[in-house]
């Protein structure tokens, strides 16, 4: 049973953590939260639903479209709209920023209905390990070799490439990245990009794993902003290691209490992690 | 080689400078000194156009500063260390000199080790995050960053503040060790005696305004000038 | 439509726009004046509205009940747990930046929403709470409504004299200095945490009141009746149009906005009814989008932030 349930919060977690670096990335180099992120997830979907199910092209493809098309929905919206509100008040690019979630949201239950929806609707027989011990469908298999390449990519990129550690500088300290000569606006776009990319990731993963609702993102923005506060603002390792600990928490956690209050796990994290060390694991001091 | 001309400058519409001339030869130290909220830190960020220019010229070689980006100003060989906040912390030493080189096309890791040579308590230090490091390796790695790309005039905000004393004399001492490659050091300095003993000229500021020029010595024996501005 | 049945829709209409304009000077308080950032409103709601409805009806085998208090006590009830919340939520947080608020906040609403749906033995899930009673029901008849708007309106008055008073107290002058400048407020020695722990509970028991308010107006609440990011989402627009830290433009933008939101669904209405679901989403896409505008264009709002007197600042700090 243990194993079970530390199985499917490593996959709940590898999806959230997912998401979570784009969005600690975006707090740390912007200084915002990003609201919309989660309806990010849900678009990158759906685009997903549209390119696979409904045109018919193949796997590779979907992924690479879908990725791209809600990176450009999250560099536009910050061109069009967070661009010329961040540097006022934090509040009004927050919400702004919940705007855009509500119509994302709502684009999505206007094109597709509020009905699930599925990429495949074969059943899939899980493969069964250790005499019962745990029970694995194929695609959850690759769900997590898809997010640990992922994770991969995105370390080599952020340690190796200049690009990537100049967003770490950006998210490290903006100002004196400035006076080292970064190009901020084009990194900034870059960071966009990239958490556009791999939230529509993290959304194909779990849409693959369970199914497709409009409110599908929404409802894991809490687990988001728990993951990238737990794991410190602007820090991706963070990200990836709070989302894990977010996802294996709020499965476990059913062994003590109701699944119905599975959400309300990541929210006393977050609560605990903001009372004892508010700049979060691996964070810089707030 | 820097010459600023009737310089206006503040933060939005708030103006802290009021028409300050300056200028930096070729090879020369010069000192910024002057009481709290003079100015001083000011004059010199608008250098490097961190804060609004509202008037006046800044001629660096044969570019006027206020006109082109950041990444040129560093590739016509300007360097800036500010005051705090001057390391990227959670990343390590060695990825903060990188940084330093991230306008140049080339690795420069020559120039590393000539940092290091400059900065010998770095070596060991090079693999770990600079946020760790204590006050006064953080300054080391500070100017590493902004030495890596061989610049020709350095620009110093407060070099020695919120050092331990055994650190302050560590950092002036290497300011005229790189000025003596050829570095010419543009430096705010609270410590003002030390950095006048040290500079060839300077300037006293006092409430966004030039009160006296001349050479590092002239100001320290100006006795006007020891009385209000040196302490005694 | 007769002239009955327009003044009839005009009395429902406005009873709504009181109900949000207790909330929009509710947000007022918390963001207009102290500058926080509360995307939870829906849960102050509710919580407002389950609470009172549980203390005021009689004993029932769907959920707890059986204490059957008078509406009034209902009202003061529904803030005071409200205010409970906001206390157990601020703790942590208000000390820290705004966002960690905000995120809180949606936390906290989702957490209430999650009881309510699954408590049954407190509020009967979603099959919710009916037969709220509406107090003095049987005097007015079919007039009731019209005294139930006159009690709405008594409440604004009551909090809109309260805040413009506070706001122009010695406690308003610190709350308003702190939004000018914290770092000056706290090198004089104030606790800046508390003042704004003390706005997020005040605007916090009236948005209890207001969802209780709702609450004996609907006579039947549940989980899934309302969507709460959506009322949430409104307030805000309210509060933006109107203008922030301004009681007289939370009042207009109140009466605007749910005119505009109302108009919406008059013209979706007109649609058959299969396009339902989609006609709510393009209302909700139009009015978000017509957020993002006035933030960009006009974000002081219709009437901009009030400039209050400032003469005692002085002297009290």
């Amino acid at each position: 049973m243990v194993a079970q349930l530390f199985l499917n919060g490593l996959i709940l977690g590898s999806i959230i953590a997912l998401g979570a670096i784009g969005l600690s990335l975006i707090y740390g180099i912007l200084k915002f939260g990003h609201f919309a992120h989660g309806d990010l997830m849900t678009l990158g979907a759906y685009f997903a639903f549209l390119f696979k199910v409904q045109l018919g092209l193949p796997f590779w493809l979907v992924f690479v479209l879908a990725a791209a098309f809600t990176a450009g929905i999250a560099v536009l919206l910050n061109i069009i709209l967070y661009r010329h509100l961040k540097d006022r008040d934090s509040v009004i690019v927050m919400i702004s920023s919940v705007g855009a979630a509500l119509i994302i949201r709502n684009f999505v239950l206007l094109f597709w209905g509020p009905q699930n929806k599925f990429y495949d609707k074969a059943i899939q027989m899980p493969i069964i390990i250790g005499d019962g011990l745990l029970r694995i469908k194929e695609n959850q298999i690759i769900i997590l070799v898809l997010a640990l390449s992922l994770v991969i990519a995105v370390h080599l990129f952020l340690s190796k490439t200049k690009l990537g550690k100049a967003m770490r500088a950006m998210a490290d300290n903006i100002d004196l990245a400035q006076i080292t000569g970064i190009n901020t606006e084009k990194v900034i776009i870059w960071t966009w990009a990239m958490g556009g990319v791999l939230t529509a990731a993290a959304g194909i993963l779990l849409a693959f794993d369970t199914h497709l609702t409009p409110v599908m993102g929404w409802n894991l923005l809490l687990p988001l902003f728990a993951a990238v506060i737990l794991g410190g603002i602007g820090s991706p390792y963070g990200a990836m290691f709070g989302g894990l600990v977010i996802g294996i928490s709020q499965e476990m956690s059913t062994l003590i209490i109701s699944a119905a209050y599975k959400p309300a796990v990541a929210f006393t994290i977050m609560i605990l992690m903001l009372i004892i060390r508010p700049s979060g694991l691996m964070g810089k001091k707030v | 080689m820097l010459s600023i001309k009737e310089i206006y400058a503040g933060y939005g519409e708030i103006e802290i400078i009021h028409g300050i001339s300056l200028e930096v030869n070729e090879g020369e130290i010069v000192s910024i000194v002057g009481p709290n909220g003079s100015g001083k830190s000011t004059l010199l960020k608008s250098i490097f156009s961190l804060v609004d220019i509202m008037g006046g010229e800044i001629n660096y070689l044969d570019s006027d500063l206020t006109k082109i980006t950041t990444d040129q100003m560093i590739k016509k060989g300007l360097a800036f260390v500010p005051q705090t906040d001057n390391v990227f912390p959670t990343m390590t030493v060695e990825e903060n000199l990188e940084l330093g080189a991230y306008v140049s096309k080339k690795k420069l890791k020559d120039r590393f080790d000539l940092i290091y040579n400059l900065f010998p308590p770095l070596v060991e230090k090079r693999k770990k995050k600079a946020g760790t490091l204590s006050g006064g390796q953080r300054q080391m790695v500070a100017f590493g960053r902004a030495l890596v790309i061989e610049p020709r005039l350095l620009l110093l905000d407060e070099p020695t503040a919120g050092l331990a004393p055994m650190y302050i004399d560590l950092i002036l001492e290497k300011v005229e060790e790189i000025n003596k490659t050829g570095v010419s050091i543009l430096m705010v300095e609270q410590n003002a005696k030390k950095a006048l003993a040290m500079s060839d000229r300077g300037y006293v500021l006092a409430a966004g305004e030039k009160k006296y020029e001349d050479s590092g010595r002239g100001l320290l024996e100006n006795e006007e000038v020891a009385q209000l501005f040196l302490g005694g | 439509m007769t002239f009955a049945g327009m003044f009839s829709y005009l009395v429902f209409f406005l009873i709504f726009v009181g109900i949000y304009a207790i909330m929009t000077l509710a947000l007022n308080i918390q963001r207009g004046f102290a500058g926080l950032f509360n995307i939870g409103i829906a849960g102050f709601w509710a919580v407002g509205a389950y609470t009172s409805a549980i203390v005021t009806k009689g004993a029932s085998p769907d959920h707890l009940g059986g204490f059957g208090l008078p509406f009034i006590l209902g009202l003061l009830a529904g803030g005071i747990v409200a205010s409970i919340l906001a206390l157990l939520v601020g703790i942590p947080t208000i000390r820290l930046r705004e966002d960690y608020l905000g995120i809180a906040t949606i936390g906290i609403a989702e957490i209430i929403r999650l009881v309510i749906k699954n408590e049954a033995w407190l509020t009967n899930g979603v099959r919710g709470v009916s037969a709220i009673p509406k107090p003095l029901a049987g005097i007015f008849g079919s007039n009731y409504n019209l005294f139930f708007l006159l009690i709405v309106a008594a409440v604004i008055a009551i909090f809109y004299y309260l805040s413009e008073k506070g706001i122009n107290s010695p406690w308003g002058r610190v709350l308003r200095a702190i939004r000018e400048d914290e770092e000056v407020v706290k090198a004089a020695g104030k606790n800046v945490v508390r003042y704004r722990m003390e706005a997020f509970i005040l605007g916090a028991f009236m948005m209890g009141v207001g969802g209780a308010l709702y609450a004996h107006f609907t006579s039947f609440i549940s989980p899934e009746a309302f969507r709460p990011m959506q009322a949430t989402f409104l307030v805000w627009i309210m509060l933006i149009i109107g203008g922030s830290a301004n009681n007289f433009g939370s009042l207009v933008g109140a009466f605007l906005t749910w005119g505009i939101w109302t108009g919406t669904e008059f013209l979706t209405g007109m649609l058959p009814a299969a396009y339902t679901t989609q006609a709510a989403a393009v209302r909700v896409i139009l009015i978000g989008i017509f957020l993002e505008v006035i933030l960009l264009s006009r974000p002081q709002g219709l009437f901009g932030e009030k400039k209050y007197s400032s003469k005692k600042t002085a002297a009290d700090n």
